[in-house]
C-alpha cells in the first residue's frame, strides 16, 4: 500500500495539514485541496444521513442483542507490523512508547464516511471523538478489511503524533494550519515504516 | 450478508428507479419507486457526485478514475457508472466487499434487455427542460424489469 | 507542503434561496469558476487569499443552499465558523422576515460570539424595493449587527466588509491569546487559596 497523501481536516472542515509522500501524488493547488476538505466534510454528514432504513429499524427493535454485535463490528483490530519502530521509546517523548497502542481499538466513526475506493485510489478517513479527521489517499484500490484496518491503525498513530507534537506545542494555534517540524518528521518516519 | 437498496440515476441527475428493502427476513418488504425516498435519492446522488469529482481531481490528467465503493461504519455503497451516463448504486452491509459483477449484470442483462431493448420504453426519461435539469420524477415502471430485479436481488437481501 | 498559508478562516453565507448569495462574491474569490456542489451537497466553496499584517490568510467562504431539504446538513456547516453573513433580498419581504429564523439557526448551531454581518442584496432594483433601508438598519442596530446594502452591479462594499471581518477575526484571535495568558495568572492566584468571587463578578 503506497500512501500518496495525508490530510488533516479540523472539526469545522478546514484543511490544516496536507503532505505528499510519493512522486505519484496528485498535484492539486492549495485551493483545490481546501475545497476537497470542505467537500469531504459535507459527504461525511450526508453519508450518515442516508443510512438504510432497514439498519435504522433493526437498531431500534433489536437494541439489546444488537448492541453487542454492533459494538464488536466497530472494533478495529490492531495491526502490529505497522509499528515496528526503529526509534527507541524515549526519543518519541510519549508515555505510551513507540507504538502508542498495541491492542484493538473502538472506531468513533460509526455512521460517517470511512473508506472510498476508485479505479486507481483508496481514500481512508479516521475521525476522532473531537471531530478531527485524518485522511489518507493510497495509490491502490483496496477493498479488503485488512487494508482498511492497516490504514485505520496508521491514521490513529498519526492522531497520536498530532496530539503529542501539535496539540502540546505551545505555539500552535488551535484549528489553524499545522506548521510543526517535529510532527512533519515523525509522520514521515511513520509512513516510511509501511 | 445483506443488500439494503438499489438505485438508478440517469444522466440528468434524476433518480429513475429506487428499491429499498426494509426487512431482512422478507424480500417482498420495503418500497419501490417511493416518493418518500426522493430526498434520500438526492442526498445519495450528491454524495456520489462530490466523491466522483474528488476522485477525478486525484487522477489529474490521467485516465478516468471512477468511484467503485463508498463505505461508512454501517453500510457500503457500490457504484457503477456506465458510458451512457447512468449510475447504478447498490447499498449493502460491510461484509460485501465487491458487488461490481452484480451491478454489471443488473445493467447488461436486466436493464439493457428489458428497458433499452423495449420499444415502448422511453430512451430518455426526462422530457421537458426542467426534467433535464434534475427535476424529473419519471420512474421505470416496466413490469419485466421490476420482476427480473426482484428475482435477481431477492435471494441476496439477507 | 502545507506552508502556503498561515491562517484559515471559515466564513459562512446564509439566507433564503434566490436572494443571490452566490453572485455577491463572484469577483471576490481567487478562482472565477464555480463548482456545482451547491445543488448536491448543499454547499459551495469560494476561496480568497489575502495578506494581513504580513501573514497569508485564506478565507474559505462556505456558500450554503437555502433549500429546506438541506436544512439538517447545512446546520453541520455552522460548526467552527469564524464569521457568518446573513443575506436577504431587498425586493422580497419574506426573505427579510426570515432573517430572524436564520439568526435563531446561528444561535443554535454556531459558536457563541461568532462575528455576524447582515447584507441586503439587489439594492439596484429601486422600483421593486420592498424592504426600506431604514427599517433594516434599525433592526440590525437593535441586534448590534453591522449592516449594508449591495447589488451584483457593484459589490465592492461587501468585499470591503469581508476584509474588515477577516481583520477582526485575526485581532480577536490575538486577543484570545492575551486573555488566556491572563487566565493563567488568575489560576496561580487561586492556587494560593484566594476566592473566585472577584473574577466571577467581573464576568457578569
Amino acid at each position: 500500500m503506497a500512501i500518496q497523501t495525508i490530510l488533516v481536516i479540523n472539526k469545522s472542515g478546514g484543511l490544516v495539514y496536507q503532505r505528499d509522500f510519493s512522486a505519484s501524488a496528485p498535484r492539486l493547488s492549495s485551493n483545490e485541496y481546501l475545497v476537497l476538505a470542505g467537500t469531504l466534510q459535507g459527504v461525511v454528514a450526508i453519508a450518515s444521513q442516508i443510512t438504510p432504513k432497514s439498519l435504522q429499524i433493526t437498531r431500534k427493535t433489536g437494541s439489546k442483542s444488537g448492541s453487542d454485535a454492533n459494538h464488536s463490528s466497530q472494533l478495529v483490530p490492531y495491526v502490529g507490523a505497522l509499528g515496528s519502530s526503529a526509534v527507541p521509546a524515549q526519543e518519541l517523548g510519549s508515555f505510551m512508547g513507540p507504538d502508542y497502542f498495541n491492542e484493538a481499538f473502538t472506531s468513533w466513526n460509526t455512521t460517517g464516511l470511512k473508506h472510498v475506493t476508485t479505479d486507481q485510489n483508496s481514500l481512508f478517513l479516521y475521525q476522532t471523538l473531537t471531530g478531527v479527521k485524518f485522511v489518507a489517499v493510497s495509490s491502490q484500490s483496496a477493498t479488503s478489511t485488512m487494508a482498511v484496518s492497516i490504514a485505520e491503525n496508521l491514521l490513529r498513530k498519526a492522531y497520536c503524533l498530532y496530539v503529542d507534537y501539535v496539540m502540546k506545542n505551545p505555539f500552535y494555534e488551535p484549528e489553524m494550519p499545522i506548521k510543526c517540524e517535529l510532527f512533519d518528521k515523525r509522520l514521515g518516519e511513520l509512513v516510511a515504516q509501511l | 450478508m445483506a443488500i439494503y437498496s438499489f438505485w438508478i440515476f440517469d444522466k440528468h441527475c434524476n433518480c429513475i428507479f429506487d428499491r429499498e428493502w426494509t426487512l431482512k427476513s422478507n424480500h417482498a418488504s420495503g418500497t419501490i419507486n417511493s416518493k418518500l425516498n426522493e430526498d434520500t435519492a438526492k442526498l445519495l446522488y450528491g454524495m456520489v457526485f462530490s466523491l466522483r469529482s474528488i476522485s477525478q481531481k486525484l487522477a489529474g490528467q490521467g485516465p478516468h478514475n471512477e468511484i467503485r465503493t463508498i463505505a461508512t461504519g454501517k453500510y457500503r455503497a457500490h457504484v457503477l457508472c456506465t458510458a451512457s451516463g447512468l449510475w447504478f448504486i447498490l447499498l449493502s452491509d460491510l461484509k460485501r466487499e465487491n458487488l461490481s459483477e452484480v451491478l454489471r449484470y443488473l445493467y447488461g442483462e436486466i436493464y439493457i434487455k428489458t428497458v433499452v431493448h423495449n420499444w415502448l420504453s422511453p430512451i430518455d426519461f426526462a422530457e421537458s427542460e426542467a426534467e433535464k435539469r434534475g427535476r424529473g420524477t419519471r420512474k421505470i415502471r416496466n413490469r419485466n424489469f421490476l420482476q427480473r430485479v426482484e428475482e435477481f436481488l431477492g435471494p441476496m437481501i439477507n | 507542503m502545507n506552508s502556503e498559508y498561515d491562517y484559515l478562516f471559515k466564513l459562512l453565507l446564509i439566507g433564503d434561496s434566490g436572494v443571490g448569495k452566490s453572485c455577491l462574491l463572484l469577483r471576490f474569490s481567487d478562482d472565477t469558476y464555480t463548482n456545482d456542489y451547491i445543488s448536491t451537497i448543499g454547499v459551495d466553496f469560494k476561496i480568497k487569499t489575502v495578506e494581513l499584517d504580513g501573514k497569508t490568510v485564506k478565507l474559505q467562504i462556505w456558500d450554503t443552499a437555502g433549500q429546506e431539504r438541506f436544512r439538517t446538513i447545512t446546520s453541520s456547516y455552522y460548526r467552527g465558523a469564524h464569521g457568518i453573513i446573513i443575506v436577504y433580498d431587498v425586493t422580497d419581504q419574506d426573505s427579510f422576515n426570515d432573517v430572524k429564523m436564520w439568526l435563531q439557526e446561528i444561535d443554535r448551531y454556531a459558536t457563541a460570539g461568532v462575528l455576524k454581518l447582515m447584507v441586503g442584496n439587489k439594492s439596484d432594483l429601486q422600483d421593486k424595493r420592498m424592504v426600506e433601508h431604514d427599517v433594516a438598519k434599525e433592526f440590525a442596530d437593535s441586534l448590534q449587527i453591522p449592516f449594508l446594502e449591495t447589488s451584483a452591479l457593484d459589490s465592492s462594499n461587501v468585499e470591503e466588509a469581508f476584509l474588515t471581518m477577516a481583520k477582526q477575526i485575526k485581532d480577536s484571535m490575538a486577543q484570545q491569546h492575551r486573555d488566556s495568558g491572563k487566565k493563567d495568572d488568575k489560576a496561580n492566584v487561586n492556587l494560593k487559596g484566594q476566592s473566585l468571587s472577584n473574577s466571577s463578578g467581573g464576568c457578569c
